[in-house]
């Protein structure tokens, strides 16, 4: 057990990073761009929408190339460092997330949805589910959120997202199992007041 | 739980903590049917590519065949995405909070400064006649960290949180352990945008755990940054060969060994839960690595003086154990900013700061 929850770099990747340590010379930007250009999308994209998503794989790689200057690209795996880099720069672009969430409500069910519910009441609670799942990732901390969709989303490991977010895998642990207790409050409030127009909740 | 498990480290499996995982998947199905257009990877492509042809090269022999690199670039002029730079890594720190304290000058690398080894060494002895209290199977030792820890980015707004975190460790090791978390509660804001960065993410709530072996959010990973007793009593006393072992965990990770093995051995030494005779020849261990010194007298959380040991980060921050010479007990962390951090920042600004106690109790709370 880890008792800090700091941010604060207080320790290293797991030694499952180790794989790339021995290499000496730092890897061509093109080839980290072709190996993981096309998962840091789709991961950036769901977080910020789409054309956010494109400026932010551009300055994701322009800072990658950065590090690489500065620093010992053997400093763990490519694709953990480099969901971190993308991680940093979603934080400034709150607004972008904030807008993708709020689409996310707005689209049809998905066909995967749509197979599960069979009746109308049964696809009007899922979108009712969906609009609590959001509401649960809106309402979460920007830490419990990011380490929540490396998880889901970016199919990160604990060791790769605590190497990505520079804290220990006690504290990657400590933050999912946080988010994810938000997300399931959320989901099992089932029991909320029917939409009402606004102008009700006025009066 | 999570579809790439060659990925996983093992110790990923939280379903004894919670029931099915129909959260996660909730969370999967969102923007899952999202497709990535191809055109636009080759759009960001040849922008990347062409500003990294666009920077200057050294006109070295052979320099049009060197892949972009550190050393390649380093000869040459700032390149276009230097801008980024400093933010990133800045929010790679992801923590400050203010208590401004001046540091005395940084010294260089080389061997642990003498005065290093010997308060080392003192906390070695001291550890070694102090060894720990017995605590009965009805009992337990409680250990309770108190954390300033700050939050955020430094561009994005920081601000300073504080939590306590109380772990009861039964005398029987066959009972439950019990973690009570205060919640992170904020403290105040850093900077000037720190004040909206804080409103938007909300305290963090109590949390109440109990679970065999300590085990709060899945089973530990026995290790250096989550020891078990059982990994613990495995480690060797002998200074010699612990120090290999913390080498052999350390090298290749963070940024350099004697920085690497600094954070482990801290790391380890955090939890509260290291016998004495371990502690004593870890203190011997972390009096040979490189750099260490004393950096001054310092007063812990909890107003405890103790010396601080430090070593220097990648961002010129110093990393600090404060250490009970006289009793050989670690008394809690501090972390200060370097010139490097932010420019909003006066270097020597305290950016962590924890102590931690330890004592028998009869009890655990319970929820």
């Amino acid at each position: 057990m880890h008792l800090t929850a700091s941010g604060w770099r207080h320790s290293e990747p797991d030694s499952a990073l180790r794989a790339s340590t021995s290499v000496s010379t730092p890897p061509d930007v093109g080839e980290l761009f072709d190996d993981h250009a096309r998962d840091l999308y789709r991961y950036l994209a769901r977080r910020v929408g789409p054309s956010a998503a494109e400026d932010l794989l551009g300055r994701t790689f322009l800072t990658a190339v950065e590090q690489i200057e500065r620093f010992d690209p053997a400093r763990g795996h490519p694709r953990a460092w480099l969901f971190g880099i993308a991680a940093r720069l979603i934080q400034r672009h709150h607004r972008d997330e904030a807008r993708q969430l709020a689409a996310y409500a707005r689209l049809p069910l998905t066909a995967a949805t749509d197979l599960d519910t069979v009746t109308i009441a049964a696809r009007a609670d899922a979108a009712a589910q969906r609009g609590r799942l959001i509401e649960a990732l809106r309402a979460m901390a920007d830490d419990d959120r990011e380490v929540l969709l490396l998880y889901a989303w970016a199919d990160l490991s604990y060791a790769e997202i605590a190497q990505a977010l520079d804290v220990p895998v006690g504290t990657v642990r400590s933050r999912l199992h946080r988010a994810r207790r938000q997300v399931r409050a959320h989901l099992s409030l089932v029991d909320l007041p029917p939409e009402r127009p606004s102008h009700e909740l006025l009066g | 739980m999570n579809s790439s498990g060659d990925l996983h480290d093992g110790f990923d499996d939280d379903r004894d903590r919670f029931d099915g995982d129909h959260d996660l998947v909730a969370v999967r199905s969102l923007g899952a049917a999202l497709t990535v257009d191809p055109a636009v990877l080759a759009r960001v492509r040849a922008r990347i590519v062409a500003a990294d042809d666009a920077s200057p090269r050294p006109a070295a022999p052979g320099s049009a065949a060197i892949p972009l690199n550190g050393r390649a670039r380093r000869a040459g002029s700032r390149p276009p995405a230097a801008r980024f730079r400093r933010r990133v890594f800045l929010g790679a720190a992801a923590t400050v909070l203010a208590i401004g304290l001046t540091l005395p000058a940084v010294l260089p690398h080389g061997a642990a400064t003498a005065e290093a080894t010997e308060v080392l060494k003192a906390s070695a002895r001291a550890a070694q006649d102090n060894p720990d209290p017995v605590v009965r199977p009805d009992q337990y030792l409680k250990i309770t960290s108190v954390n300033l820890w700050a939050s955020g980015a430094p561009d994005t707004g920081m601000w300073q949180d504080k939590e306590i975190i109380t772990v009861y460790k039964p005398g029987d090791p066959s009972r439950d352990w019990v973690m009570t978390r205060s919640g992170r509660a904020h403290l105040k804001p850093l900077n000037a945008q720190g004040t909206k960065v804080m409103q938007r993410n909300p305290p963090t709530p109590p949390e109440y755990h109990r679970a065999k072996n300590g085990d709060f959010y899945g089973p530990r990973m026995a290790d250096w940054q989550q020891p078990t007793d059982a990994w613990m009593a495995g480690l060797p006393r002998d200074p010699d060969a612990l120090y290999q072992r913390l080498e052999d965990r350390a090298r290749g990770h963070g940024n350099g060994l004697a920085d690497s093995m600094f954070t482990y051995g801290v790391d380890l030494l955090r939890t509260g839960q290291v016998p004495y005779d371990l502690r004593a020849a870890l203190f011997e261990v972390m009096s040979r690595i490189d750099g260490v010194s004393v950096t001054a007298t310092s007063t812990d959380l909890e107003g405890r003086i103790g010396t601080a040991l430090a070593i220097t980060g990648p961002w010129d921050e110093r990393k600090e154990l404060i250490l009970d010479q006289d009793t050989g007990q670690v008394l809690g962390e501090r972390t200060t900013s370097g010139a490097t951090y932010a420019q909003w920042l006066k270097p020597g600004t305290v950016m962590m700061l924890t102590s931690v106690t330890t004592e028998v109790v009869d009890s655990a709370p319970s929820e």
